[in-house]
């Protein structure tokens, strides 16, 4: 691969107050922060509550299930990644949503609705370094 | 407090400057402004440095410092903002608040962007940097990405169509054609639009603005002294702006509008005591075609979830209830990031001057400029009137 002048980006797993986040993906884990004085549930986790500030936080395990709120085809990509990459925006049952892949899906296949499950796949960051992350499934 | 006018703009051509740099385009684009405005730079003394990337880009930092050795500014008001695609409008914003409040008098607004020193996936990957990384760009998000999910989300509710896309990017082109300074100037039809290349789906090549590089300026003024350099001020009569706190696009609570559009326009309407109905002629940022129709939405020209009908039924092109992006657009005039709304600002200033090329003119005394950044979640909407 061509060393670029412009180096892509990844996490970084240690220097975060949520590096529980990234450990318990390696467990097969989605967990995110959740306020004990306001409830709020963040996604992305969070040091402190955006909504009441406290920083009283706990952790909680996210539901693996959920349904398309929206998606997109990637056929440009930046350099590191192979196209196509289809994408989505996905709504949990308790009204979190997330990014990722769809695995097994192309734009014309998906609908808005359609229900998905959650897996995790060990994804390859630019040789860098290698992770696990959620990705989504379209049931059925 | 003091009226702010603006009493010169100037802009360089947009597109690939393999023979100029950064400072080369500013440079060209402050010497415009200043002969239009009939000022020396002798009597600037505000400076906002409008640029999104130059310690990418160029490897330079200290931006405003830098560009200041070149276009000969002493200042004793100095800054440079950043807010990705929002930049321009936040420097106009900026020095309409250095203006209005009296700590200068007479203030330069500067935009640039040099893209092309890097070759095409450095810029993507510089680009990137302004999406969240742990959460996003890591996987490999890019701009066509996330406007794209706000298309297909739209395309669901409301039913719009590809061909509703494509009639923008259409009408921009044709703009452009009567624009000599745009980076795209060749007509496109519907059909060419549809059978371009997928970029991001349901996005194509023709529905995505070009990378381009290239300057613009503004000299804005207290308006007491705005005859004293031209017989034909425009002025800022208001600036709404709104950051909403949702940065990546999983947080985006409803992809099927700009909820920081609707909140920045109300603001800008309320302050310049007008209402959308009274705004005779547009500049909105058409990053992708998807973005002009969620902007006509909200910045209240149409109903929500009509834009798409709205385009189709001429209301954005000359003779139509509002012309929007008469010169060309970010999709065919080009989008140097820093200079973007900047470059808007001038296009309405000729609009309102009566300047504007045949074809492309509008008898117009209320011209709007809309310009975003992310998401559309950084929004900015400046309001001016002859």
């Amino acid at each position: 691969m061509k060393v670029m002048e412009v180096p892509p980006r990844y996490p970084n797993f240690e220097q975060t107050a949520v590096k529980k986040f990234w450990e318990s993906l390696e467990e097969g884990k989605l967990l995110t922060t959740k306020c004990k004085d306001c409830g709020k549930i963040e996604f992305p986790p969070k040091l402190v509550c955006t909504s009441c500030y406290s920083d009283n936080a706990e952790w909680i395990e996210l539901p693996k299930e959920g349904k398309l709120y929206s998606f997109a085809e990637m056929h440009v990509v930046p350099t590191g990644f192979k196209p196509p990459l289809t994408v989505a925006v996905v709504e949990l049952e308790n009204g979190v949503r997330l990014f990722s892949y769809v695995i097994n899906a192309s734009y014309e296949e998906l609908n808005v609705g359609d229900e998905v499950e959650i897996e995790f796949q060990e994804l390859n960051w630019f040789d860098y370094k290698r992770h696990r992350y959620f990705v989504f499934k379209k049931k059925g | 407090m003091a009226e702010v006018a603006i009493v010169g703009v100037g802009t360089t051509p947009y597109g690939r400057h393999l023979d100029k740099s950064a400072t080369d385009l500013a440079q060209l684009a402050v010497k415009e402004a200043l002969e239009d405005a009939n000022i020396s730079i002798k009597e600037i003394q505000g400076f906002v440095l409008s640029s999104q990337n130059p310690e990418i880009l160029q490897k330079q930092g200290n931006a405003v410092n830098h560009f200041s050795e070149f276009l000969g500014v002493s200042a004793k008001f100095a800054t440079r903002v950043e807010g990705a695609c929002v930049s321009g409008s936040m420097g106009l914003r900026t020095g309409y608040m250095a203006v209005k409040s009296g700590v200068v008098d007479v203030c330069l607004v500067v935009g640039v962007e040099k893209c092309y020193e890097l070759s095409g996936p450095d810029i993507m990957a510089a680009f990137s940097y302004v999406i969240d990384r742990d959460w996003e760009a890591a996987y490999g998000s890019n701009a066509p990405m996330g406007f794209a999910m706000f298309a297909t989300r739209h395309m669901h509710t409301y039913g719009t169509t590809e061909e509703q896309l494509a009639m923008v990017a259409v009408k921009n082109r044709r703009f452009a054609s009567k624009n000599p300074k745009a980076h795209f100037q060749k007509p496109i039809t519907v059909n060419d639009v549809l059978n371009s290349r997928p970029v991001c789906k349901p996005l194509k090549l023709l529905d995505c603005c070009p990378v381009s590089d290239g300057a613009s300026a503004a000299i804005l003024v207290n308006g007491d002294l705005a005859r004293k350099f031209t017989d034909t001020p425009v002025y800022i009569k208001a600036i709404g702006q709104h950051l909403i706190n949702e940065n990546v696009i999983s947080s985006i609570h409803d992809l099927t509008e700009f909820t920081a559009l609707k909140r920045a326009a109300k603001d800008a309407y309320k302050q310049a005591g007008i209402e959308p109905g009274d705004v005779d002629v547009a500049e909105v940022h058409d990053c992708f075609t998807i973005a002009e129709i969620l902007e006509i939405e909200a910045l209240g020209f149409c109903e929500k979830g009509g834009g798409g009908a709205f385009v189709e039924e001429g209301q954005t092109d000359i003779g139509g209830k509002v012309p929007v992006n008469t010169g060309g657009g970010l999709l065919s005039r080009g989008h140097p990031i820093g200079a973007t709304g900047i470059c808007q600002a001038g296009i309405i200033v000729q609009q309102l001057r009566g300047e504007a090329p045949e074809g492309r003119q509008v008898d117009a005394e209320i011209g709007l400029s809309q310009n975003l950044g992310g998401w559309g979640t950084s929004q900015a909407v400046v309001i001016y009137s002859r």
